[in-house]
C-alpha cells in the first residue's frame, strides 16, 4: 500500500463520485451545481494524472499499471470528458434531460475508463469494461420519453452484455489454460501450439472489438448513435474509443505479446472490415450522426491498422491518430450541436444547406473538420492517416496501407458531400444564433488544433513517443 | 466414485434438460420455473466441485433474486406470444448454424484439451484444509482490494442507473411529510375574517 | 476424497430424493386414481357467463423491477460480507476497512435512493 500515491486519480474520482451523488440528491434542482463542480473536478484530476506522468509503477501485485502509456490516454479521456460535458449544457437543458445524474454517470464511466488502460489482469479489464458500459447503458437511454432513446439504451444493452459474455468465455479460457488472470503470467505461459488459448485471445478480442464498434462488431453504432441524445452521442465518440484503444494496447502487447503472429492476422482483417465498412455504408446517410457513427467505425479501422503492425512506431501512430480522432469529433460535434432551428436540434444533412451564406464561419470550421476528417493535406488528419501508413508500410503489411489509401478515398467521397451542401446548395432559414460558450470555444479550439497542427507537429509525437514506449 | 458419477449425471440431465425447456416452454412463467431448476442443479454441480461458496452464491444471488427479478420483468411486459413466435421459423436455420459453429469450437477445444502440466495440483481448491470462501476471503480484501472497491462502483452504477430509468416521481400525490405536518401551527391554516354583509369573501388560495 | 465428500452432503441427498420421490409419486398416484373426463370448457376462464374480455394476466407495476433490483444490488453486497466475516481474524486492519469502504460506498447509494424516494410506495 505504499504506492497509493499512483492511484490518487482513481480515488479522487471515486469520492467525487460520492461526493456528487450526495450534493445532486440534498439540493434541489442541482444539475448546475453538480455539472459545474464535475466540470471542475476534471480539470483538478488532470494535474493530477500529470505528477505521475512520467513513472512507470506496478500496483497490488502487479496487477495495475500507471505508466506513460496510461497517463496519456488518462489525460485525453479526462480532457473529451470535460469537453463532452462542456459543449453539451444548452442542449441537456432543452432536451430536459438535466438530472443531475447525468455528470454522475460519465463521472463513473471515467473510473471505468481509467481502469481500462490501467489494468494489468482481466478481471479488472472486465471489471472496468462493465462499470462503463453500464454508466453508458444508462446515459444511451436516459431520454426515456424517447422511443429511438429507449430503443438505442436496450439495444447497446443487449449487445453490450452479449459482448461481455463473450469477453468473459475468452478470458476463462485463458486463465483456464494459463493459471492465471494476471497478464505478464498469461504472456509467460501462452503457448501457441494450444487451440483453446487461441479461441481465448479471439473471444477477449471480439469482445473488445464490440467496445469499440470494430466491424464485424459494429451493427449496434448506428442505432445508438442515432438514438442517444446528441450530448450522450458526443461523448459515445469521445472517450469510450480512447480507453478501449488503451485496454487492447495492454492486452495485445504485454498479454499476448508472444503470440503476435496469432492475432496480427485478425486485427488486420478487423480493421481493413472496419475501413471498408465505414466508408461504403456512408456514403448513403441522411442522418449526420449515423454519419458520424459510420465515420467513427471507419477511424477506428486505420487505428487498429497501426496497432496491426506490431512495432513501436505502429503502436505510436495509433496513439496519435486516437488523439487527433478526438480532437475531430470534439469539433464536429460541436457543428453538430449548433444545427438549432427554432429551439429544435435538427439532425438531416441537407438542414446544412447553404451553411456558408448564413453562418460563414461554422461553415469554415465545420469545413475544416471535414477535410480533416477526410485526410487532406495540410490538416492534421493527413498527418495522423499519414504516421499510421508510414508504420504499416515499414512492417511490409502494403496490401493493408493500400486498403487504406483506397477507402480513405471513398471516404473523403461523402466528407466532400457535406461540404458541397454547405457551400453550393441553396441557403435556408438560419440557425439560432449561438448561445452557448461552450460550443463556441469548442470549436474554436480544435479547429485551431486542426489547422495548425502541421507548424510543429513533433510536441504531441513527442509526448505520444513516451507513451507507446511503455508497452514495448 | 459410482456414487459420485451417477449422482453428477443425475444433475446434470437436469440442468441441460431444464435450460432446453426454458427455450421450448410457451408459457414464459414455465420457463422461468425452470430456470430456477437449472440454476438450483447448476448450484448443486458447484458443490459437487468442490466450490461451495459458489454453489450457495448461486442459491442466494440467482434462485433468490434474479429468478423473483425475471418473473416481475415476464409478468410486467405481457408478451403477446404469438406474435413472439411468429417470425421465429425464418431464424431457425441461422440460429442452429452458430449454435453448430459453437459445438465445433468447443468440439476442437475438447479434443486438444491439455492443461499446464502443474496447474490442476497448484491450484485445486478441493483438497485444501480451509473451506474456499475462506480461501476466497483471504485474498478478496487484501490481494484483490483495488478490483473489490471498484465492484461496490459497479453496484453503485447499478443503483443508481435502476432509478434513473425507472423511477418515476408522481407530482400529483400527497405525500407524507413528518416535519412539516408536526411543526404545522394553528395560524397556517385558519384565519378568522370579520365578513362585511352583503360583501362576502375573496379566497385567495 | 470423493467418497468422504458425498457422506458429508449425505443427508441432504437422501433428503433431495426423497423429496422428488415424493413429489412425482403424488402426480403419479393422481394421475392412475383421479377421474378424468376432460373438456374444454372446464379449462375455460368463468366470468359471470361472458367470454373472457382479456387475458388473465395484468400488466405489473414498473416499481415492483425496482424494489427488486434494488434487493439484488444489497443481495450481493450481503454475499461480500460472508467471506470477510469467515476470515476477518486473519485480514488485519487492511481487510477490515476494505469492507468498511465498500460498505461506504453502498450506503452512500442508499442515502441516494432514500432522498430520491425510490423507496416510498405512495
Amino acid at each position: 500500500m505504499e504506492n497509493i500515491n499512483f492511484i490518487y486519480p482513481e480515488i479522487f474520482i471515486a469520492i467525487s463520485i460520492l461526493g456528487l451523488l450526495m450534493v445532486g440528491v440534498f439540493k434541489t434542482n442541482s444539475f448546475n451545481l453538480v455539472t459545474k463542480l464535475t466540470s471542475f473536478m476534471f480539470l483538478i484530476t488532470i494535474p493530477i494524472v500529470f505528477l505521475n506522468s512520467t513513472v512507470s509503477m506496478k500496483l497490488f501485485s502487479n496487477n495495475y499499471i500507471v505508466d506513460e502509456l496510461s497517463s496519456f490516454l488518462k489525460i485525453l479521456i479526462l480532457g473529451s470528458s470535460a469537453f463532452a460535458l462542456f459543449f453539451t449544457d444548452q442542449y441537456i437543458k432543452k432536451n430536459k434531460l438535466d438530472k443531475f445524474e447525468y455528470p454522475v454517470l460519465i463521472t463513473t464511466a471515467i473510473l471505468g475508463m481509467f481502469v481500462m488502460v490501467s489494468s494489468n489482469n482481466l478481471i479488472g479489464l472486465y471489471l472496468g469494461i462493465e462499470l462503463q458500459s453500464l454508466s453508458l447503458y444508462v446515459l444511451a437511454s436516459l431520454n426515456r420519453d424517447s422511443t429511438k432513446s429507449t430503443e438505442a439504451g436496450v439495444k447497446y444493452f443487449v449487445l453490450g452484455a452479449l459482448s461481455s459474455g463473450l469477453l468473459l468465455y475468452g478470458c476463462s479460457l485463458v486463465y483456464g489454460f494459463t493459471g492465471s488472470t494476471n497478464y505478464y503470467v498469461i504472456a509467460e505461459n501462452f503457448s501457441a501450439d494450444n487451440i483453446a488459448l487461441l479461441f481465448g485471445l479471439v473471444f477477449i478480442l471480439i469482445g473488445l472489438a464490440f467496445k469499440i464498434s470494430a466491424v464485424p462488431f459494429h451493427m449496434w453504432t448506428p442505432d445508438v448513435y442515432e438514438g442517444a441524445p446528441t450530448s450522450v452521442t458526443a461523448f459515445f465518440a469521445l472517450a469510450p474509443k480512447v480507453a478501449g484503444f488503451g485496454a487492447i494496447i495492454r492486452i495485445l502487447y504485454i498479454a499476448f505479446g508472444n503470440v503476435f503472429d496469432e492475432w496480427q492476422s485478425i486485427l488486420i482483417f478487423i480493421s481493413v472490415a472496419s475501413m471498408i465498412l465505414g466508408a461504403v455504408a456512408a456514403i448513403g446517410q441522411t442522418n449526420i450522426k449515423r454519419l458520424m457513427a459510420y465515420s467513427s467505425i471507419s477511424h477506428m479501422g486505420y487505428g487498429l491498422a497501426g496497432l496491426a503492425t506490431g512495432i513501436n512506431e505502429g503502436v505510436t501512430a495509433s496513439v496519435i491518430y486516437i488523439f487527433l480522432y478526438v480532437v475531430m469529433n470534439i469539433g464536429s460535434f460541436a457543428c453538430i450541436l449548433i444545427m438549432k432551428r427554432k429551439d429544435i436540434y435538427l439532425e438531416n444533412i441537407r438542414d446544412l444547406s447553404g451553411l456558408s451564406k448564413n453562418h460563414p464561419l461554422v461553415a469554415f470550421c465545420l469545413t475544416v473538420m471535414l477535410f480533416s476528417l477526410a485526410g487532406i493535406p495540410p490538416l492534421a488528419g493527413f498527418f495522423a492517416k499519414f504516421y499510421i501508413f508510414m508504420a504499416v508500410v515499414k512492417a511490409d503489411l502494403i496490401i493493408l496501407a493500400v486498403i487504406g489509401l483506397v477507402t480513405s478515398v471513398i471516404s473523403a467521397f461523402y466528407y466532400l458531400r457535406i461540404i458541397k451542401i454547405m457551400y453550393f446548395d441553396p441557403e435556408q432559414e438560419k440557425f439560432d444564433p449561438i448561445s452557448s460558450k461552450g460550443v463556441k470555444i469548442s470549436l474554436a479550439l480544435s479547429t485551431l488544433l486542426i489547422l495548425f497542427y502541421f507548424l510543429n507537429p513533433s510536441i504531441l509525437n513527442f509526448f505520444v513517443n513516451l507513451a507507446s514506449k511503455s508497452v514495448q | 466414485m459410482l456414487a459420485h458419477s451417477i449422482i453428477f449425471y443425475f444433475f446434470s440431465f437436469i440442468t441441460i434438460a431444464s435450460s432446453l425447456m426454458v427455450i421450448a416452454s410457451k408459457n414464459t412463467v414455465h420457463a422461468v420455473f425452470f430456470l430456477i431448476l437449472d440454476f438450483v442443479s447448476i448450484s448443486s454441480l458447484f458443490i459437487m466441485l468442490g466450490a461451495e461458496f459458489l454453489g450457495m452464491l448461486t442459491l442466494i444471488v440467482y434462485v433468490g433474486a434474479v429468478a423473483v427479478l425475471f418473473l416481475f420483468v415476464v409478468m410486467m411486459i405481457n408478451v403477446n406470444f404469438s406474435e413472439l413466435k411468429s417470425g421465429f421459423l425464418e431464424y431457425i436455420p441461422f440460429g442452429l448454424l452458430i449454435g453448430l459453429v459453437i459445438l465445433l469450437e468447443l468440439g476442437m477445444m475438447i479434443a486438444t484439451w491439455k492443461y499446464k502440466p502443474d496447474f490442476v495440483v497448484s491450484n485445486s481448491i478441493v483438497n485444501k484444509t480451509i473451506t474456499n470462501t475462506e480461501s476466497l476471503g483471504l485474498v478478496i480484501y487484501t490481494d484483490y482490494i483495488f478490483f473489490f472497491q471498484l465492484s461496490g462502483f459497479i453496484l453503485l452504477v447499478a443503483m443508481i442507473g435502476a432509478i434513473v430509468l425507472t423511477f418515476r416521481r408522481k407530482e400529483s400525490l400527497r405525500r407524507q411529510d413528518i416535519t412539516t405536518q408536526v411543526s404545522r401551527e394553528r395560524t397556517d391554516s385558519v384565519e378568522l375574517i370579520e365578513v362585511k354583509q352583503s360583501e362576502g369573501v375573496k379566497i385567495n388560495d | 476424497m470423493e467418497t468422504e465428500f458425498l457422506r458429508d452432503y449425505a443427508t441432504i441427498l437422501i433428503f433431495l430424493f426423497i423429496s422428488i420421490g415424493l413429489g412425482f409419486g403424488f402426480i403419479f398416484v393422481n394421475f392412475l386414481f383421479s377421474p378424468s373426463n376432460p373438456d374444454t370448457e372446464k379449462l375455460s376462464a368463468y366470468e359471470c357467463g361472458f367470454e373472457a374480455f382479456s387475458d388473465s394476466r395484468m400488466k405489473f407495476d414498473v416499481r415492483f423491477y425496482l424494489v427488486a433490483i434494488l434487493f439484488i444490488i444489497f443481495d450481493l453486497e450481503v454475499a461480500f460480507l460472508f467471506p470477510w466475516a469467515v476470515t476477518l481474524g486473519q485480514l488485519g486492519p487492511l481487510g477490515f476497512w476494505s469492507m468498511m469502504i465498500f460498505l461506504t460506498v453502498l450506503t452512500i447509494g442508499f442515502i441516494y435512493e432514500w432522498k430520491k424516494g425510490a423507496l416510498d410506495w405512495e
